[in-house]
């Protein structure tokens, strides 16, 4: 009984801490450029917003939202962003100019909005975030000795992924690590036959039917996301480089006198424009 | 049929074969203890085979209510390589037990019939469902390595998408051959159970457990009795008849 009773004293204090972690992984996302910002604003402005508005791209259905944070005051946009038809009723000046130079076309009222949501879509806004790359779309060309370190860890279950999906290697296999998982297929060529871009996209999305506690988290980080794919081409690279040695070893077996083969003079980059 | 849909539907239809034929049996042999416990005996006969079968399936059914109830728990073991190697080892050391158990089982249990040949056809069918789901179990630690993490991750939410009603066969429909196999031979020994000597022991839990729930309220209702006879309320209504 007194340890139910401890239970149900503490339970609400281990609740709001552990809303309080998911709330601050999911609220600030670190970007390639350091700049902090909203995941959900982000998420919600590409949902919500980019159907109409442009950033930086000119005018779509609606005006280009770059700079509007600084052309526009901050409690007329929380306004009018929540309730253009209220605005435009009014008789705002503003929100009525709008509404004739585009048309008589009416942004959506977005009362399901909370205040601290469009705040943050504000921030988002203001910061330049949809100019901002994110960590993921960077080429694995790129990736710092770390970072391929960190995608190796992140492979191997040595180090944990923040959204809690399980290590790769639980399923996959990849020439360099033993004992990997063998219910997917094996992946030193994935970076091979999926080239960057594609890769980018597909670690984007979980490679099985993934079912978590918290329907709000993401599948990897940006940052895992790269470092994965790092680890992914620096595996593809290493086993091209050993097919090159090998085939330099049986050529010369076969013709001593021809030692610089074909094979050994091919870059291992040269791979990579095979289709899965 | 879509795979999908059967792995949605099938544990349910298996669940609701057992529950029914368990509720028949117990309603058609309840008052016939000594029938009941004839019958124990007889299952325990066909079914005890050598103790390192009955301790290889204790440990089998162990690591798979450990995967269903404790899924995180698991995840964390099997986070170093070692203890991975050490829980694979060790389940399919299990496995391999029990599937020589079962087949010692099926083959005695072949070679003698006595009773109905429902009752011998079910005992054979279940041996034989038992059979063919640890020999998939061990085809898929063999050609699936490390199956107790990823059955944590795949697995355990199917089975706890079913216990909330809320079926995602697809959960299992992905999944290679054996491990469907895996899954339709455990659902489908569940369903042939009741009909099996072993329901013999769900009609006596059963007996026990509902005589247990129904003696506090005959406790209730002989003790309410009692009291009204002590309190005769017709006393006070009527007292001109005393």
């Amino acid at each position: 009984m007194i340890f139910g009773k401890a239970i149900m004293r503490i339970a609400p204090a281990l609740l709001i801490a552990v809303a309080g972690v998911m709330h601050s992984a999911l609220a600030a996302e670190d970007a390639s450029s350091g700049v902090k910002f909203s995941v959900e604003a982000a998420a919600i402005f590409g949902k919500r917003c980019t159907a109409c508005h442009t950033y930086g791209k000119g005018i779509k259905v609606g005006p280009d939202l770059k700079g509007v944070t600084e052309r526009r005051k901050h409690d007329w946009l929380l306004k009018f962003i929540h309730s253009s038809s209220t605005v435009i009723k009014s008789g705002d000046p503003t929100a009525t100019n709008l509404f004739a130079e585009f048309k008589q076309q009416r942004m959506p009222d977005w009362t399901d909005l909370s205040e601290k949501q469009v705040n943050d879509i504000l921030d988002y806004l203001a910061v330049g975030g949809p100019d901002i790359k994110p960590d993921d779309e960077r080429n694995a060309e790129l990736a710092a000795p770390s970072e391929i370190e960190h995608g190796r860890r992140l492979f191997s279950g040595r180090d944990s992924l923040q959204y809690g999906a399980q290590a790769c290697i639980t399923c996959h296999s990849i020439q360099g690590l033993p004992w990997g998982g063998s219910l997917g297929p094996e992946l030193t060529q994935t970076y091979v036959r999926y080239q960057d871009r594609a890769l980018t996209e597909f670690l984007r999305h979980p490679c099985f039917q993934w079912r978590t506690a918290n329907p709000a988290a993401r599948y990897l980080t940006p940052k895992e996301s790269f470092a994965l794919k790092s680890f992914l081409r620096r595996m593809a690279l290493e086993q091209a480089t050993r097919a090159s040695a090998q085939g330099v070893d049986s050529q010369r077996a076969t013709n001593p006198t021809n030692g610089n083969s074909s094979v050994a003079s091919r870059s291992p980059r040269q791979g990579e424009g095979q289709k899965p | 049929m879509n795979r999908t849909l059967l792995f949605s539907a099938w544990p349910y239809i298996a669940a609701t074969l057992f529950v029914t034929g368990t509720a028949v049996r117990y309603v058609l042999e309840r008052k016939n203890t000594a029938a009941v416990k004839e019958e124990m005996s007889e299952a325990w006969a066909v079914f005890r085979g050598s103790w390192w079968w009955r301790v290889s399936v204790i440990a089998l059914l162990l690591v798979h209510a450990g995967a269903l109830l404790f899924p995180q728990t698991l995840l964390a073991w099997n986070r170093r390589p070692e203890r991975l190697y050490v829980l694979e080892a060790f389940a399919l050391t299990a496995a391999f037990t029990a599937m020589a158990g079962a087949a010692t089982l099926l083959w005695r249990h072949l070679s003698r019939s006595n009773r109905s040949p429902i009752t011998e056809l079910s005992d054979t069918a279940f041996i034989t469902f038992l059979l063919v789901g640890i020999l998939s179990g061990i085809l898929m630690a063999i050609f699936y390595r490390w199956a107790s993490s990823w059955g944590a991750l795949i697995l355990t939410p199917y089975v706890v998408s079913l216990l909330r009603a809320d079926p995602a066969g697809e959960l299992a429909a992905q999944m290679p051959f054996v491990v469907r196999l895996h899954v339709f031979s455990t659902f489908a020994a569940i369903a042939v159970l009741p009909l099996t000597r072993l329901a013999a022991f769900l009609v006596f839990g059963m007996n026990a457990g509902l005589k247990s729930l129904a003696r506090p309220i005959s406790a209730i209702g002989s003790g309410a009795e009692e009291w009204l006879r002590r309190h005769n309320p017709a006393r006070w209504l009527w007292p001109e008849e005393d």
